[in-house]
Formats: structure tokens, sequence, C-alpha cells
């Protein structure tokens, strides 16, 4: 399958007066896997039902390999799309579902029926061709949709929250199964997510919108380790979020004034701005008993009392209350012999990290 | 039946299933209670009638009018065998299968705008829709009639005139067409609203997927939305068909003597033949009819269903 560049170019969409998608601009390398993520209302199904060419944009264009598809109806895009609920064809079996794209292509009665049964072994479904959709399962429903979207040989693939309906267990073994799949065909693919798990496991590149607009574009672990904005770093996982004016530079970092009990060394060159907001993950954060380190204080360390403790199987949550009244949240990984939760509630503990943990975030 | 004193003890021995059932039975009874008045006005005002006519109709009536024995299907023999009935059977066939598919073809496009549209423009087209089911039918046959009245002042004729459409005025009026036209008038609604339920129920999604896998917008019609509508538009063509079969009012003020249906044939062997038995006969055949369809199309329905599951 030709892998095929996808260019968005000031793509927006308004509703009366309601931007739900505002200029966006964004391109997709041949055989990559982009997620659209965010918030519920982000316009990040707007957005793909505008690359599907189900909705006409206000402004701005769609190019696939340069050429430029606003104008192209959507039966004659060539783009396979899997729905949230699978939208197969109810009245038609397995076999003619997957065949349905064929056929509106014209494709003689024995190729189409080889290919059917080429899509059906692609996605494990063989035995089940005969089958009308109702006597299948939500995964196998969505391998149907699945093979019926790659069966035309798409340009592009478009998914929309695929594997929302499914199963936890389920789910995370068709993310693995897809992405493989998707890899396999270098098959460029843009999906749309609310699921930050989804969109870490499955993309090369992961788009977060908010409100309309494109928050952050990047990596997941550049996402993960480096948001630009509060509202990412909140988003994507969890944040310990610090603010404070800058109190001394040396050399290439700062020291940064949180609290009478907590200042932050930071190795990174901070912006020019009074104030500095400085995110940590709580997995970087190391609680060890108080009175073990010496009592003289330190940059990233704080002494902090337990305020709530979560025991949740591999890793363990605490709530951490600093003197001033700040939280501190840390993940802790539980070690396989340990029995509960290392600190209980209304224990005295020192919380510490390195400085390359603590990361500055451009945009509140 | 226990009484429930008897149903107190049976219940303190029983199996705690066999008991809970049995609680549930005496929950339910009261419910079904509830219907018996309806159930005895229907027993007494229809089953019963329904079964005096069907008996009638197999029997003999003598010089003075008093119907009784021997038995006999002579009725039944000659509403087929003379022409003139025979005529009014097929009329009433006709008329009501070219109404009821006239319907759906207009019905559908209705339908989908319905589906379709805003909520603002869904309500106002349902009260379109509906708004002439108030008005009498004997009302809107009169109003047919001036519309479509012969002769070069009838409405119609008026309009095609002075548009040079036509030169000379058509007869319209007590022509089966008329009769036509009066019932769709009357009956659209009873095929809009099935079908507008069971497009509303089709997942937008699937219209999307089939767009997306290279339909046209026809293509998508014929082959998703349509088979999927299947349900609403055999409820619809049913009703249609029976209502126009059974329909008495409008053949008589618009069909005139081209035009008679069996529901006019009835009257006209109870009231001014005085022939019962053989209006019966005519009633049953006109009755066995609209079941049959009924019947025929609550097997295509089931059969759908069943060829889903398992």
């Amino acid at each position: 399958m030709k892998s095929s560049e996808v260019r968005l170019d000031r793509l927006s969409k308004e509703y009366g007066r309601m931007v739900a998608v505002d200029e966006v601009s964004l391109a997709i390398e041949p055989g990559h896997m982009v997620a659209l993520l965010g918030p519920s209302g982000c316009g990040k199904t707007t957005c793909l039902r505008m690359i599907a060419g189900l909705i006409r944009p206000t402004s701005g264009d769609v190019f696939v390999n340069d050429k430029r598809m606003t104008d192209v109806p959507v039966h004659r895009r060539n783009v396979g799309m899997l729905f949230q609920n699978y939208a197969l064809f109810p009245h038609l079996t397995v076999e003619e579902n997957i065949a349905f794209g064929l056929e509106m292509r014209g494709i003689s009665k024995a190729d189409a029926a080889r290919k059917v049964s080429e899509a059906l072994n692609l996605v494990q479904l063989s035995k089940f061709g005969k089958r009308y959709p109702a006597q299948l399962s939500g995964g196998q429903q969505q391998r149907v949709a699945l093979g019926r979207a790659l069966v035309i040989e798409p340009a592009m693939l478009l998914l929309d929250e695929p594997l929302g309906a499914l199963d936890k267990g389920l789910r995370e073994s068709m993310q693995v199964e897809l992405r493989a799949l998707q890899r396999r065909l270098g098959l460029t693919t843009v999906m749309v997510t609310h699921d930050q798990d989804e969109a870490l496991t499955m993309a090369d590149k992961i788009v977060v919108m908010r409100d309309g607009k494109l928050e952050q574009v990047g990596s997941a672990t550049e996402i993960y380790q480096r948001p630009t904005s509060k509202f990412v770093a909140q988003f994507i996982g969890a944040s310990n979020l610090f603010e404070g004016p800058i109190e001394q530079r040396n050399g290439n970092g700062a020291v940064i004034r949180v609290s009478p009990e907590l200042s932050l060394q930071v190795d990174q060159l901070p912006p020019t701005t009074s104030d500095v907001m400085v995110s940590i993950r709580p997995e970087a954060i190391v609680v060890e008993r108080a009175g073990q380190t010496p009592a003289a204080q330190r940059a990233n360390s704080v002494t902090a009392r337990v305020d709530q403790a979560v025991y949740r199987g591999f890793v363990s949550h605490y709530y951490l209350k600093t003197p001033s009244g700040g939280q501190i949240i840390v993940f802790e990984q539980n070690q396989s012999q340990q029995a509960g939760l290392r600190y209980a509630v209304g224990e005295e503990v020192v919380a510490r990290w390195e400085a390359p943990s603590n990361h500055i975030i451009a945009r509140h | 039946m226990t009484t429930s004193d008897d149903a107190v003890t049976v219940l303190t021995v029983e199996a705690p299933a066999v008991a809970q059932r049995r609680a549930r039975w005496r929950m339910a009874l009261p419910v079904g209670l509830l219907a018996v008045p309806m159930l005895a006005f229907l027993t007494y005002f229809f089953f019963y009638p329904a079964f005096i006519l069907l008996f009638s109709s197999i029997q003999t009536q003598d010089s003075r009018g008093i119907i009784g024995r021997p038995f006999t299907l002579a009725h039944y023999a000659r509403l087929i065998n003379v022409e003139l009935y025979a005529r009014v059977l097929w009329t009433t066939l006709r008329i009501s299968i070219i109404t009821s598919a006239l319907a759906t073809v207009l019905a559908y496009p209705v339908a989908l705008v319905m589906v379709r549209s805003r909520p603002m423009v869904t309500r106002i087209i349902t009260l379109i829709v509906i708004a002439p089911l108030i008005v009498s039918v004997v009302v809107r046959g009169y109003g047919w009639q001036l519309v479509l009245q012969n002769g070069p002042k009838g409405m119609l004729n008026w309009i095609l005139m002075t548009l040079h459409i036509v030169d000379a005025p058509i007869s319209v009026l007590y022509t089966e067409v008329a009769v036509v036209i009066g019932s769709l008038h009357v009956f659209f609604p009873m095929m809009v609203l099935p079908l507008a339920s069971a497009l509303g129920k089709i997942d937008p999604n699937l219209e999307d997927a089939a767009r997306m896998l290279g339909a046209p917008w026809w293509k998508v019609f014929l082959r998703v939305t349509l088979p999927l509508s299947m349900p609403g538009f055999v409820a619809g063509f049913t009703l249609v068909f029976s209502l126009t079969a059974g329909s008495f009012v409008i053949p008589a003020i618009l069909g005139g003597a081209s035009a008679v249906m069996l529901g006019n044939l009835i009257e006209q062997q109870i009231f001014v033949v005085y022939d019962w038995p053989f209006g019966a006969a005519i009633a049953v055949v006109l009755v066995g009819l609209v079941l049959a369809v009924n019947g025929f199309s609550m097997w295509l329905l089931e059969g759908r269903r069943l060829r889903r599951p398992e």
C-alpha cells in the first residue's frame, strides 16, 4: 500500500458564531499515525470529519500528496474510516459488508471475493464471513469494520475513537494489534481519542487540541516530558505545578522560590518573566522518612505530611501537604513483596527529586 | 384459581423460585384486570357481530327476508362470477395498490426531510403532514370535488386552461383517478409517519460509512437507507392499503358510478337491495383481503428479523 502525505492548511470550521476548529495547520508524514487528543468539544472530531470530507470546512484546505482534496466529494476520496459504534451495515453479512467498497468500485465478483477473503484473513475472521454483525462481539465487529476499511486500499485511515466502546483488556490488545497492522501496511493514519493512554500507546505524533486550536504537537515522550503549557501538563498524565519568582540565576539555570520551605533548582534557562511555572511528574519524586536526611534545607526537597494514600496495585499514590499548604502528588512503584502502603496517613516525610525533573512551562 | 388463603399456605411450603413466580403472577393479575372492560366491549360490539356477519354470509335469505338455512357458498361464487361484482373487487385492489405505491414514492422524500432537518423544520413539517387529519374526511372529499370538478369551471381545469396546458376541460371527477387523489390525501400521514420513524432509527454513521466506502448519494439510498427503512415501508404500505381498500366516503363522493369500491357495494347491498347475506359475503372478502395483506407484511417483517440473530 502506498503511503500518503497529508497536510492540513489553516483548516477552520465555524457553526454560526461558534468556532469549532480554528486555523489548524498540520503536516502528517507518510505512514505515520497521528492522534488528535483533547477533551470533548475541543474540535478533534470535527477536524477528522473535515479530513474525511464528511464536513465541509468554512475555510482552509486538506491536501493529500499535495493534491487539494477540499472539493473532492467523500465517495471519491478513497479514505478508510472506523467509527466508534463500528457502523457496520446490519442488513448485510460480514462478507457483504467488506465487499461493499469493492462493489462501489465496480470490481468483478471473482476479484472481490478473493480480496474479501484476504481481508477476512488479515483481521482473523475467516470463519465469520457468513454471519451478520449482530451475531458478533464488539471486538469482532470492529475487526470487520477494519477489514471493510482496509480492503479498498485507502490512501489513509481515519479512526474516530475506534476502541472506545470496548472493555479495557480487549481495548489494550486491540491497540497493540491495530498499531502493528498500521505499521506493517505503512498506512497514514489519523486517530481521534480523548484517552491519553491510547494516544501514547499508538501514535507516532500526538496533537493536543484545546478549544479548536492546536495546543502542542510532538512525540509521546515530548508531550509527556516537555509539555509547553499548563493545559498539556495537566491533561497528559498528572503534574505537580509550582510557581514562583526567580531567586538567583546560576550558569544555565536558576533557583526558583516557591514557598519559604521549597525552592527549585532548574537546569533550563528560565524565561525573562518574573514568575516561572515548573512541572514535576509525580513518579519523579522520591519519598523518604523524615529525619533520614539532614535537616538543612536544600533545593528540590521539602518536608511534608501524608494527607492521603491510595494503594493501586503496582503503584501507590501519596498526596502530601507541605507546611505552607501546598499539595504534592507522588506515584511510587510498589515492590512485589511489599505489604501495602509504605507510608501511613499523617506520617511526616521528605519528598525530593533531581533537578532535571523540573520542567519549565512556557505558557501558563 | 386458588383463593388467597390457599395461596399463602402453598407459598410457605413451595421452593423460593416457584413462590416468587407465583407472587409475580399475583402482582400481574390486577394489571390484567385493567384490560377487561375493553375486552368485554370488543367481544360484544366487535367479535360477536363479526361472527354473525361471517355466519350470515353462508346462509340463505328467504322471500320474507329471514336469514337461515340451508348453508351455501353461492354468495361468494356470485361475487366472483358476476362480472359487475368481480370488476368492483378488481377496482378496489387496483385503487388500493396504486394509492399505496404513490404514497410510498411521495412519502420517502417528506419523511427523509422530516428526519434529517433541524428540530424546528421537523416540527413544522410534521404539523403540515398531520394537520389535514383534523378536518373530516367528508369535508375533504367535498373540497376535492370542487377542485376536480369536470367542465371549465372546475378549479383544476380552470388552472390548466388558463396556463394553456390543455385546450378543453379534462374529466377527473367520478373516475378512479379522483379516488386515488382523494385517498392519497387522506391516508398520506399513515405512510409518512411510520417511514419517518423507521428512517429516524437508522444510525447516520451508516450512511457516512457507505459514502466513505465510495457510494454516491443515490447508491447510499438504495443500498443502505432503503433496505434499513423496510419495516417503516411495510407498515406504511399495509396501513394505506388497508384503509384505502376499506374506504367508503372518498369513492362515494369522488368516484361516482365509475369507481365503485367494495365498501360502496356493501352499502348498496345492505341498505338498498336488502340482500344481507350477499353484503356479508362481500364484507368477509374485504376483511380477508386486508388480513391477507397484513399477514403478508407481518411475515416479511418477521422473516427479516429472524435472519439476523442466530
